[in-house]
């Protein structure tokens, strides 16, 4: 189903409101943001930064990456405000390095994992102060990268967050996606290139060739290039509606570095959600009164490192005993990786589902009384404490997302042209992984923020 | 390859240099253990309980748990451990900025005075007895 063929969202999308409404929007929520995190309250529970930024804001962008693909990439107010940048800078030529072309996705793989790591160790979460440090250096990156290379280098290459928006958008059902006969009759490519219309895709994808949700962020620029729209006609693309996941199991070109990503966030997931277990500290203290002079920091940096060493070991490992006749193993390894993606997927929705459930209406309620609107919705609560139970719609997300992960095991096994007792390696870690999970999602979990 | 070993040994160096080490940690209870602050906090809560115990908290225990002091924030009146202070970040931070001031040298009532205001936006202090 296309929906460009709804004549009023088509006409919005080529508007010159869009984007940019929106962008007004989060560009001033991000300058109220940074004014709350450096003068506001240093109480992560009661700072409009650290509450709207990691109990409403994190959460929210999986399950929007879920549902609308990158569209949050096209209205971030980071990528808004390097655009102006760069629209106010001398014009700039640079054309991406090499380097950052071959390496970007590990680039971004790794400074996600980072992030991650200094939230455990220094916690960002509860610390508005180092969120609007760490925003601020966010912004200077989109804002550098801008004005030194051409379009948005820094969403598609550089951008902490890039590379898991592109892999969690490729399980979307919404899919910007171009009629390939219209498009190879076009002489122009105006949709790359740019025209008096709009600018060229901002990601540096040919959209005439999209094949994958991961470089497109719904910007719409192709749509008002295309020299085949116009508003009575939706040129030649089309956003299609199609079954969720389906993306992972036809690329046309899996990606090495993306499979490994798949299973990066199958295991900092896994590290991010039993750290908020009552499992965790029992663990730490059995590893530190075991070894005393190891220290906290240096205790949570092995054991994260060992459990991303295992994950990528183990999956290599299968990958390599997977391999059909005449492949090799990093081919492999690039297709299945992505079967893995609904496991770390329903994981991270899970979790936040968690958070949201909990924590959301609080963080209502707090962004409401640090904006001074006297409305008072949820009564106060003890935020320190512990979830208690077990999170019922979590554990059905994450039992959704092994249902996934097992089908897309099954479709990679079958698009290759393979029996499906060939992939026995990749269900048994499915497997096992999914016992993990289950496990960890049956704990209690702690709250982001304590009072 | 040497040159990856010798960077993730001295990451490795950086990191033990940066977390205190527990050689002389008493048998806390797990729940100690929850995040580094955590463990923080209640070691300087056994190294200096009379101190914290001349200092109120200001997270709002006072009226919820019914504590009198930042010691008890970490340490009951009977001596077992209060679970609270390894899921509050404010008596973590209270707990942290008077050990500093304490080893700074100066005296209880001045970290007493700087500490009610740092914190007396937070909330409602315990009603801990005013320093002499």
């Amino acid at each position: 189903m296309d929906l460009l063929r709804l004549a009023p969202l088509r006409q919005f999308l080529r508007s010159r409101w869009y984007p940019t409404s929106f962008q007004v929007l989060t560009v001033g929520f991000l300058g109220l943001l940074l004014a709350f995190a450096f003068l506001g309250p240093d109480r992560g529970g009661r700072n409009l930064a650290t509450v709207v930024t990691w109990t409403l804001w994190w959460p929210l962008l999986p399950i929007s990456l879920v549902l609308l693909g990158r569209a949050w990439c096209a209205i971030c107010p980071l990528a808004a405000i390097a655009s102006v940048a760069q629209r106010l800078a001398p014009p700039v030529r640079q054309r991406v390095p090499p380097l950052v072309r071959r390496n970007g996705i590990w680039v971004m793989a790794f400074a996600f994992a980072g992030l991650t790591w200094i939230d455990r160790v220094s916690g960002i979460t509860s610390a508005p102060r180092t969120t609007g440090i760490v925003l601020s250096l966010l912004l200077v990156g989109a804002v550098g990268a801008s004005l030194a290379f051409q379009r948005r280098v820094w969403c598609r290459y550089l951008c902490p967050l890039g590379a898991l928006s592109g892999l969690y958008a490729m399980a979307a059902p919404l899919a910007l996606r171009p009629r390939r006969a219209e498009c190879h009759q076009c002489a122009g490519k105006d949709c790359y290139n740019g025209s008096a219309r709009a600018s060229g895709c901002p990601l540096l994808e040919f959209p005439g060739n999209l094949d994958s949700n991961r470089n497109c962020n719904l910007c719409a620029q192709c749509l008002k290039a295309c020299p085949a729209g116009t508003p009575a006609a939706p040129g030649a693309m089309e956003l299609r509606l199609r079954m969720p996941g389906t993306e992972l199991a036809s690329l046309r070109h899996p990606l090495v570095g993306e499979a490994a990503l798949a299973l990066l966030m199958v295991a900092l997931v896994y590290i991010q959600t039993v750290d908020m277990t009552a499992a965790w500290p029992q663990y730490m203290k059995w590893l530190l009164e075991s070894s005393p002079a190891m220290g906290y920091a240096l205790a949570f940096t092995g054991t994260l490192a060992l459990t991303l060493l295992a994950t990528l070991g183990t999956y290599a490992a299968a990958a390599r005993l997977a391999r059909g006749p005449g492949e090799s193993t990093s081919q492999s390894f690039a297709a299945y990786g992505y079967a893995y993606l609904p496991i770390a997927l329903a994981g991270h929705l899970g979790h936040n589902l968690s958070h949201l459930l909990y924590e959301g209406p609080r963080a209502v309620q707090t962004t409401l009384d640090e904006l001074r609107i006297p409305l008072a919705l949820v009564p106060p609560m003890d935020e320190g404490a512990a979830m208690t139970g077990i999170n019922w719609p979590a554990l059905l997300v994450v039992s959704l997302g092994i249902a996934g992960a097992v089908l897309t095991v099954w479709r990679v096994a079958g698009s290759r042209g393979q029996p499906l007792r060939r992939a026995w390696p990749h269900l048994a870690l499915v497997g096992l992984w999914s016992l993990v999970y289950l496990t960890v999602f049956l704990l209690p979990m702690n709250p982001r923020h304590s009072h | 390859m040497r040159r990856w070993i010798i960077i993730a040994l001295a990451a490795a160096a950086v990191l033990a240099s940066c977390s205190s080490t527990g050689a002389s940690d008493p048998n806390f209870p797990a729940f100690v253990y929850s995040s580094s602050s955590s463990l923080e906090g209640y070691r300087i809560a056994v190294r200096m309980p009379e101190v914290l115990e001349k200092m109120p908290c200001y997270c709002g225990c006072g009226k919820t748990n019914n504590h009198h002091s930042l010691k008890e924030c970490f340490i009951k009146p009977d001596g077992s451990y209060d679970d609270h202070a390894s899921g509050c970040d404010v008596c973590v931070k209270e707990a942290v900025d008077v050990d500093n001031w304490h080893r700074q040298g100066k005296s209880l009532a001045e970290v007493r005075r700087l500490l009610d205001a740092k914190y007396r936006d937070y909330g409602q202090p315990t009603d801990t007895a005013p320093v002499e």
